[in-house]
């Protein structure tokens, strides 16, 4: 199968699969894609209207701040739980007809990168009003960052969407994760303030989405500094995870049918 | 493998966790941890082995969970077979199972025409080039923009067929295609299926329709109890089929009295009258093959070994799958009393041929005993005959219908 992974019956299906992603997520509603921007620009809305009146923000940009930590959390988030679903979701399919089951899973994950490109988007529609410095180094940072998350969810997933075919629970674990992930995340508070320190301040940077989505504000001149050495880590721990998860995916797939 | 055999299955088994036992919970996997030897296992495939040819058009029959679609799911690669089997296929399989190929009912027809498409293997371009041909064959025009979750049972499974057929693969797994659809439709599948054959196609074909398997497959296996019971000529396999399905029936003959000598599954009785002879004619010549303008004429000796009070002949037509199409006692003598004394005599009857629908029948011919209603000689649909009707009713006969008005 991995020799002819890479095929144009194999591209076609990929693009049919996003298509009706897409499809299924704004069949019969009218706003429609928008929706993609709504749910993160709410958010920001009420967190920087609530957060800057009970506390004194300390840094410039921190509604650029706050925007970006909400589009890439939700990147993430949407990777994620899509991801688990993807097999799951594609039941019907899955139990008639053999084709590369992984396939299914990308698919899912393209239409969560879909939607983050355009909340990036108008993301930069407003850095470009603020007239953030946005140099196209720190835009070729920001993609690889965008890829070490992708190719580590992409792991993730491998590993998820089979275990919750097993055990449902797993669909409520995960929730329950990226519930607290959320919390424990820099998005709308900065660490290293009054607001957050000491040990916790420590515990929390040792959050590795933190890290991540500090750094894509520094590659956009928002907040803090580049660090590479840090990233080419993430980048090898993402490859890594990418290459059990594909192993683990491939070992699984044919005797987790019969669990659907 | 050999050189011919595309599909080689060999011991394979295919074991299943009953529900109660299944993990698919935390709480299940922690409860279950300490007793995991206790699983409960269903057995669905037991050690089954066969080959398929290039070419061969193979009949698989089999009651409702005799394991047939498990073994077809693991053909089509979608189960994984138990450890221990060997499964060899040489070329790409479609499958078409359980009525449709795992459409999404909130799209249209056009849109599933390209996603089921894709999943099948076929691209976006070659799809292009097929679509009018895929939406004409499913006769599907003027709905195809509307959402699958519309369409009737029958046009879903018309469209799903259209896109199956239009794949260049090798091995074809039909499951019940000819169940939904209406004549029309199943007639233009029959002709596709046929192409199919005659293209050098392999094809697995699952069907109730023993007449299909009969004409259809040269050969079948019949699966009973998660095993191969037969594997042989249609013919064969729908007769051992038909048997497992009506078993009452040839118990009640068989157990009809006590003294009865039953001599095999197609002949039996106690014998006090023997029949021989049985010979079909269309006219004077001997033929099993009737046009709608001939007379089926059936001689038969018969040798009466003890005095019988009141002796009945019993003529039967079963189709070739084992339909019972009619059935009469014809009195041993009209006159009073209906005895038979000891002797060898003749018979002779005849029935026009054109009350019978197209197609190939089997005729029973029987001598009982009215007194104590037991067989003394029954010949099981022993003898075939074939009616070339140009009259295309349907059902079982055809019976001589008259206009009395029709304005």
């Amino acid at each position: 199968m991995n020799s002819s992974l890479v095929s144009q019956n194999n591209w076609d299906l990929l693009v049919e699969l996003v298509k009706t992603n897409f499809k299924m997520r704004y069949q019969n509603s009218i706003l429609g894609v928008i929706w993609v921007l709504i749910k993160p620009y709410a958010t920001f809305v009420v967190l920087y209207f609530v957060w800057t009146r009970i506390t004194t923000v300390v840094i410039p940009n921190y509604q650029l701040y706050l925007l970006l930590g909400i589009i890439m959390y939700t990147f993430f988030n949407e990777l994620i739980v899509l991801g688990q679903m993807s097999l799951l979701e594609k039941a019907n399919i899955i139990l008639k007809v053999n084709f590369p089951r992984q396939i299914a899973v990308l698919s899912n994950l393209i239409s969560a990168l879909i939607n983050l490109g355009i909340n990036l988007v108008f993301f930069f529609i407003i850095a470009l009003v603020s007239n953030l410095g946005i140099t196209p180094l720190g835009l070729v940072y920001l993609l690889v960052i965008i890829f070490i998350i992708f190719i580590g969810s992409l792991g993730i997933s491998f590993f998820s969407s089979i275990l919750t075919i097993r055990y449902r629970d797993l669909k409520n674990i995960i929730e329950l994760g990226l519930f607290l992930l959320y919390w424990a995340t820099p998005i709308f508070y900065i660490l290293n303030t009054n607001v957050v320190s000491g040990s916790t301040s420590d515990l929390i940077a040792l959050n590795p989405l933190g890290v991540i989505i500090n750094q894509s504000r520094a590659a956009l001149n928002i907040y803090g500094t580049i660090n590479l050495t840090v990233m080419a880590g993430y980048f090898l721990a993402a490859v890594v995870l990418f290459i059990l998860g594909w192993s683990f995916f491939n070992a699984n797939i044919k005797k987790i049918t019969e669990h659907f | 493998m050999d050189q011919d055999v595309v599909i080689s299955v060999k011991n394979i088994s295919k074991t299943f966790n009953l529900k109660s036992d299944r993990k698919d919970s935390l709480r299940g996997l922690f409860t279950n941890f300490f007793n995991q030897g206790k699983t409960n296992k269903f057995t669905a495939l037991n050690n089954v082995s066969f080959q398929v040819s290039k070419g061969e058009f193979l009949g698989i029959v089999g009651r409702n969970g005799s394991g047939k679609s498990t073994l077809l799911k693991i053909i089509a690669e979608i189960y994984e077979p138990d450890k221990g089997g060997q499964l060899g296929i040489k070329g790409r399989v479609v499958p078409f199972l359980e009525l449709g190929v795992g459409f999404n009912p909130e799209l249209s027809g056009r849109e599933n025409i390209y996603l089921n498409g894709t999943i099948l293997g076929m691209t976006r371009k070659f799809l292009d080039q097929k679509y009018e041909e895929i939406v004409e064959f499913a006769e599907l025009a003027e709905f195809i923009d509307a959402p699958v979750k519309n369409y009737s049972s029958g046009m879903v499974v018309r469209l799903a067929f259209s896109i199956a057929i239009q794949t260049d693969a090798d091995i074809f797994v039909l499951d019940e295609i000819l169940a939904v659809g209406d004549e029309n439709f199943q007639r233009k599948c029959l002709g596709i299926i046929h192409d199919l054959k005659a293209q050098g196609k392999t094809i697995l074909f699952v069907s109730h329709n023993s007449d299909a398997i009969i004409q259809l497959c040269n050969r079948a296996i019949l699966i009973h109890n998660h095993k191969i019971l037969v594997d042989g000529s249609p013919e064969k396999v729908i007769n051992r089929y038909a048997k497992l399905n009506n078993p009452s029936r040839s118990k009640a003959n068989a157990k009809a009295t006590s003294t009865e000598l039953v001599k095999n599954n197609n002949r039996w009785g106690n014998m006090d009258v023997e029949i021989s002879n049985v010979q079909l004619y269309k006219g004077q010549a001997l033929d099993t093959v009737y046009t709608e303008n001939d007379d089926i004429e059936v001689s038969f000796d018969y040798k009466v070994n003890k005095s019988i009070n009141n002796l009945a002949f019993g003529i039967l037509v079963h189709t070739l799958s084992d339909i019972y199409v009619t059935g009469t006692n014809i009195d041993y003598d009209h006159s009073n009393p209906k005895q038979a004394r000891p002797g060898s005599y003749s018979a002779r009857f005849s029935v026009p041929a054109k009350y019978f629908l197209n197609g190939e029948y089997r005729l029973s011919v029987s001598a009982y005993d009215m007194d104590t209603i037991s067989a003394l000689d029954h010949h099981n649909k022993l003898y075939q005959f074939t009616v070339d009707n140009s009259k295309r009713d349907q059902g079982l006969v055809t019976l001589p219908f008259r206009w009395l008005k029709l304005r």
